[in-house]
């Protein structure tokens, strides 16, 4: 109830329901804020155990998903048609999944 | 077919808190039954006290919105066979106050909205009537966005609706597009609305109201429009011999 005369009901994550209405622009967004928050965590971890691959490929990943996600925002910031939103998610995400392994396998990295 | 119906139930000068009522109910093969159709056969023979609200049945007045299997939606546009299951729940919108069972009150949307002074007002006064023609750039830019009928559903999907109740929303901010957008308009005041704490930048592009709205609108297509817009007039304004330094002329 909201201020005990009025009620509203909300977008509460708990209820299932909600997730039934949470398209691929939402993912999109969740997922962008989901990998700048475990950058973070990997960062750290990078620091604190430097070298180490496993590491280093998962903060690679992050920094990917982000930075794809984020030339996806631009591109719509900047006048991109709406409605390539979903096309540009996929596309964007795989580009940078390619971008991914080709770095990797040229990369000079720890054992 | 046998529907069950799980609804939401609530009114306020009888329930100390809202419940979910469960209706069974054969609607034979059901191709073409909506869920309007299917409320009135509960509202007629299962239970007189269902409230709900519907005036057009031809999804133009935006009366019957609802939030249909956890998805906002149009009652009278959505076939039960769309549905692609027996059980449905349905529930008011959110973000609007409820009235009773699944009637929202569109005051507060309503209030946001007068106060955004959602009218044309001419920029230069004039006795002939001003015009765009339909094949010009801006009138292809302002496209289906004057379609709009208010129904909420943007509103009630809008995530940023929950975090600041005082964000103008999808529904208004795609009035105010229009109105911006409208070279013969005079925006100045509604640049300054929008770019307020609650404006503009509290959307952060899910497209929610985009993928629920019944009219195929882009609310977000607007918004964005309106960023950019902003921030053209920001930094016309950055030039020292502009005469009026606030804001640059209204046409681009």
């Amino acid at each position: 109830m909201n201020g005990g005369d009025e009620l509203i009901l909300k977008r509460e994550i708990k209820d299932l329901q909600v997730w039934r209405s949470t398209f691929l622009g939402m993912w999109a967004w969740l997922l962008q804020r989901i990998s700048a928050i475990l950058i973070i965590v990997f960062l750290t971890l990078h620091f604190l155990l430097p070298y180490r691959r496993p590491i280093q490929f998962l903060l690679l990943l992050l920094l990917v998903i982000h930075a794809s996600l984020g030339i996806r925002v631009m591109l719509i910031d900047l006048g991109a048609n709406v409605k390539t939103q979903k096309f540009l998610f996929i596309v964007l995400l795989l580009l940078g999944l390619f971008f991914l392994v080709w770095i990797w396998n040229r990369l000079p990295l720890g054992g | 077919m046998i529907y069950k119906f799980l609804i939401f139930r609530f009114d306020p000068q009888k329930d100390s808190a809202p419940y979910e009522q469960e209706y069974i109910l054969d609607l034979g093969e059901a191709e073409k039954t909506t869920v309007l159709d299917a409320l009135f056969k509960i509202q007629q023979t299962l239970d007189k006290t269902l409230s709900f609200r519907y005036s057009c049945r031809l999804a133009m007045c935006g009366s019957c919105a609802l939030v249909i299997n956890g998805r906002e939606g149009l009652a009278c546009k959505t076939l039960l066979k769309d549905l692609g299951t027996n059980v449905i729940t349905l529930r008011p919108l959110k973000h609007i106050p409820v009235v009773k069972d699944l009637i929202v009150d569109l005051k507060s949307l309503i209030k946001k909205l007068r106060e955004m002074e959602p009218y044309f007002i001419p920029k230069t006064p004039s006795l002939e009537p001003a015009q765009i023609k339909p094949d010009s750039r801006e009138r292809r830019l302002i496209g289906l966005h004057t379609e709009c009928i208010a129904c909420g559903s943007c509103v009630s999907a809008c995530t940023m609706m929950y975090w600041a109740p005082n964000y103008l929303g999808p529904m208004n901010l795609n009035r105010a597009f229009c109105l911006i957008a409208d070279s013969r308009n005079w925006s100045e005041k509604k640049i300054e609305q929008i770019a307020g704490e609650d404006g503009i930048y509290r959307c952060h592009m899910e497209f929610n109201c985009t993928e629920v709205c019944p009219k195929h609108i882009s609310p977000t297509r607007g918004i964005h429009y309106l960023k950019r817009r902003l921030l053209w007039e920001k930094i016309k304004s950055l030039n020292p011999w502009r005469k009026n330094k606030k804001y640059a002329s209204e046409v681009d």
